[in-house]
């Protein structure tokens, strides 16, 4: 359990990311911005294909 | 050199009865791998049992009294503000002020006060950075002085994590049911989800700041301390299994998990730490307490102050491992105080003679010397402490008293000036409780008077004002405010029967106190405290026939009474049936280890049986318990010579005893004019090496010397020098005798005289002293009369607080009027090392004018 890269970081995260301290919650919070990041570029293609 | 590495660890309210059936079920692997490597054993706290005085004693070794953190709340006289503590006002060095000045990096986070944040060669963060008041949006300010050095805020400020970050899944392991009933919460339920993502996530944030700083920052010393334990017990503890009366189906189904959850979660956070500290660092895991569980959780709590603590279990969790620290082995005796003195001896510093805990040494695999200064305090050199004159930045107080109040630490009154006046009041009552329970009883009694002065309503106060009074021996003071508080208690809060018999026991009035004990059991209004006390009370008069069948009726009702078991064991062992009683003590000490008296009596009970391996190992362990039990040493030498032919080993036990002797230093005492000079005469002519400067010169009052040294009068300051008195005799005056290192064994001879006799005695020396007050005459000093009383009366409490004294107490005028005989029982206190022939002829009672019957 020592890096995060062991693990599939969920979006909404784990005890066990948590446990590992700074590396885990920094990963965790990188994996949401890279999600919500998705979401927008989603979002601007589904517009770009309505459009 | 390279500094040895250490992680120190507080789980705040952590409890091995938690810990121990998770460990079983593989839930707490990482735990569970650490103890296999490590020494562990139970702690016990400190009264009263508030986490930032029982914090600052594990860091300092010291009492509050010396460490001066009184509660989780100050104020301040000069400008009249309210605050939550803040280590600005600890008195004492803690172990990392002492490791930075021996050129150690220390980091610490959120220790209990630790803001605002200390100028250590390391990094420190505050146990108020991670307080949330603003919402997840918003800008979260960080606390000024919340981190040390503040370069390190930009970095730290991102690892703090906010309630609303805590999402349902990870509540989950928490309350599993959690996804499934997300759309039938209660408003109930949101609050205590709340909760949780709230600690959670100060939680999270502590393990977020020192894994950073683990792998980030060169350190040496790392300190952390959580409190989420003890903050999620408080709430939720009720809710555990087995389902506790009060609480509804519906709420233990939901609410059952949370406990273990989180004691789960502390031990992945552990595997990390433990990762990242490597293998060659000291791990030490402290709790401050532990927590009640199961059957022994309060059903409902009193209306008075502080009553949350009730909740605490008096025994904390204790680990250590490390190079030259045993492997899977328990420790017994350890207190909170005995950390820092334990991990300084550990890195071969030295422990501050004025610290109060002692020096765990069966932790360590090898015998060690143990240095020793004088004081941490006075020492000169870079401690990483804030300036004499650094005034604290200000702060959201408000906010943080509220965080408290919430929490049930502090209540809130209606006014500021209430409130302060409350605060102040608490304190002090917080003072008199260390006093109380550390053998200081006529100082806890000068606070407790004098809060009684101010309020004589308050219920914790008049109990406590009430038993310290019947603890010095103040009978009358104790009836007199018992009956004004009986008619104030109207509503009948107290246990009025519980006082009233014990005012009757302490007035020798045991039979009366039989009596209504005996009413109460006859009446069916016996609660088990009532019947113990009625059963101690029999067996104090060795009435053991009385005493059984009450301490079977407890039994019957609750199987697992430790102490009752071991007073029936007691009464079976006096009865001689050996083989009963063996069985009682071993039950009482399968429930509760720790009672040494109860392995010793198990010892007595198996020489009863004849199986004197048995019993020698249920000595040792009274001994592993209570070094001082100085009768099991004494059969243990007795079996290891007689029965069991081991030399060696009643060998082990006759050197300790000459160790003691070695480390061992006789005292004359008295109050001044009782024959102290005479007894230190007696000692040097008896061959004892006496310690004296002679600055004060023989004179008419003293023909023959006073045998004094200067030093002792300034031993309040300053008693590093007390290792050169060390196998000689001193002079010291009754007052300061509690002022003695308690580092060694002292051998008191007390001098006992009438109080009149040692008055006049007095008056005279002035007179001779100042022939211009011969015209005045002498006089009694009532005022002083009743000083003196009150000093013996102080000396005959701190002999019964402290094991490390023997007093031998000589009547003064016995002695005159008998020499050879009180000689010869001096010489025996003595263990014959006297020449009582060359004493004989010591005293003159020529001298010894102040006789009344001869003036």
């Amino acid at each position: 359990m020592n890096k995060p890269t062991d693990y599939k970081i969920p979006i909404e995260g784990s005890l066990g990311l948590l446990a590992l301290g700074a590396v885990g919650l920094k990963a965790w919070r990188a994996k949401r911005v890279e999600n919500e990041e998705k979401i927008k570029k989603d979002k601007k293609s589904a517009k770009k294909g309505k459009g | 050199m390279k500094k040895q590495k250490v992680l120190f660890i507080g789980w705040d309210a952590a409890d091995w009865k938690i810990i121990n059936p998770l460990m079983d079920n593989g839930l707490m692997p990482a735990l569970n791998k650490l103890v296999d490597e490590s020494v562990i054993g139970n702690i016990s706290t400190l009264s009263p049992p508030l986490s930032p005085m029982l914090w600052t004693s594990i860091a300092t070794g010291k009492t509050a009294d010396k460490h001066g953190i009184l509660g989780f709340v100050e104020t301040d006289k000069e400008n009249g503000t309210i605050g939550p503590i803040k280590n600005t006002s600890r008195k004492s060095r803690a172990i990392w002020n002492i490791l930075n000045a021996q050129g150690y990096k220390c980091n610490v986070f959120s220790w209990w006060p630790s803001h605002p944040a200390e100028p250590i060669n390391g990094l420190m963060v505050s146990n108020f950075f991670n307080s949330v008041s603003t919402n997840y949006n918003e800008e979260w300010p960080v606390s000024k002085g919340a981190v040390f050095p503040e370069s390190y805020v930009k970095e730290l400020k991102e690892l703090r994590v906010h309630g609303e970050e805590i999402t349902a899944q990870l509540i989950e392991p928490f309350i599993p049911k959690l996804l499934e009933m997300l759309d039938d919460l209660t408003d109930d339920d949101h609050k205590k989800i709340s909760r949780i993502r709230k600690h959670l996530a100060e939680c999270v944030s502590v393990q977020a700041q020192v894994t950073w700083a683990m792998e980030n920052t060169e350190w040496d010393f790392t300190a952390v301390y959580f409190d989420t334990i003890d903050k999620l017990c408080h709430f939720f503890m009720q809710f555990a299994a087995p389902k506790m009366n009060k609480v509804s189906e519906r709420d233990f189904e939901i609410y059952k998990y949370v406990i273990n959850a989180i004691y789960v979660f502390h031990d992945m956070m552990l595997e990390r730490l433990l990762a990242l500290a490597g293998e060659d660092t000291t791990i030490v895991l402290v709790s401050d307490h532990g927590f009640q569980s199961g059957d022994l959780r309060p059903k409902s709590l009193p209306k008075i102050h502080a009553s949350i603590a009730l909740h605490h279990n008096p025994l904390g969790i204790f680990l250590m491992k490390g190079k030259g620290i045993k492997k899977d082995e328990r420790i017994f005796g350890a207190s909170l105080l005995d950390i820092t003195p334990t991990l300084l001896a550990h890195l071969q510093l030295p422990v501050g003679r004025d610290m109060d805990g002692k020096v765990l040494a069966h932790c360590f695999e090898k015998s060690q010397e143990v240095k020793y200064i004088g004081s941490w305090e006075s020492q000169k050199g870079d401690f990483g402490e804030h300036p004499k004159e650094y005034i604290p930045p200000a702060m959201n107080e408000n906010e943080a008293i509220a965080q408290l109040a919430e929490l049930g630490y502090i209540e809130l009154e209606e006014n500021k000036e209430e409130q302060f006046d409350k605060i102040t009041k608490d304190n002090q009552y917080h003072l008199s409780v260390v006093y109380r329970t550390t053998g200081r009883e006529l100082e806890a009694l000068s606070i407790l008077e004098n809060l009684y002065e101010l309020d004589k309503v308050d219920t914790r106060v008049n109990l406590d004002l009430i038993d310290t009074y019947i603890e010095t021996d103040q009978t009358d003071k104790a009836r007199s405010v018992f009956d004004f508080f009986k008619k104030l208690n109207t509503e009948k809060l107290v246990n009025f029967d519980r006082i009233e018999v014990n005012i009757l026991l302490q007035e020798g009035k045991i039979k009366e106190a039989i009596q209504i004990l005996e009413k109460l059991k006859k009446d069916g209004n016996s609660s088990i405290a009532l019947l113990l006390q009625l059963a101690n009370s029999y067996r104090i008069q060795k009435k053991y026939d009385e005493a059984k069948p009450i301490y079977e009726t407890i039994l019957a009702s609750d199987s697992k009474d430790a102490t009752a078991l071991h007073g029936l064991g007691i009464c079976l062992l006096k009865n001689e049936k050996f083989e009963e009683a063996a069985d009682k003590c071993m039950e009482a000490i399968g429930i509760q280890f720790e009672m040494s008296a109860c392995h010793f009596h198990l010892g007595e009970a198996l020489i009863g049986l004849e199986l004197y391996e048995d019993a020698a190992n249920a000595l040792e362990l009274t001994l592993n318990l209570d070094p001082n039990t100085n009768r099991a040493r004494k059969l243990l030498i007795d079996i290891y010579t007689k029965h069991l032919n081991n030399k060696v080993k009643a060998s082990i036990h006759e050197n300790y005893i000459k160790a003691r002797k070695e480390n061992e230093i006789i005292i004359v005492s008295g109050l001044p004019r009782s024959g102290t000079s005479m007894m230190m005469q007696l000692l040097d002519a008896g061959g004892i090496d006496v310690l004296t400067d002679e600055v004060r010169d023989k004179d008419a009052n003293n023909p023959k010397g006073y045998y004094e040294l200067e030093a002792v009068k300034t031993l309040k300051k300053n008693n590093g020098w007390l290792g050169n008195a060390v196998g000689k005799a001193l002079k010291v005056v009754a007052p300061l005798l509690k002022e003695l290192k308690l580092a060694f064994n002292y051998k008191i001879i007390f001098m006992e005289r009438d109080l009149k006799e040692i008055l006049i005695s007095q008056e005279k020396m002035k007179l001779r002293n100042n022939p211009k007050l011969k015209n005045k005459g002498i006089t009694y000093n009532l005022k002083l009369a009743n000083a003196f009383e009150n000093e013996l009366k102080k000396v005959a409490i701190w002999e019964k607080q402290n094991k490390n004294i023997e007093i031998l107490r000589v009547n003064y005028q016995t002695i005159l009027e008998h020499p050879t005989k009180e000689i010869e029982r001096i010489n025996e206190f003595l263990n014959g090392t006297l020449n009582v022939k060359e004493m004989d002829g010591v005293i003159d009672r020529t001298l010894y004018r102040e006789q009344l019957q001869k003036n």
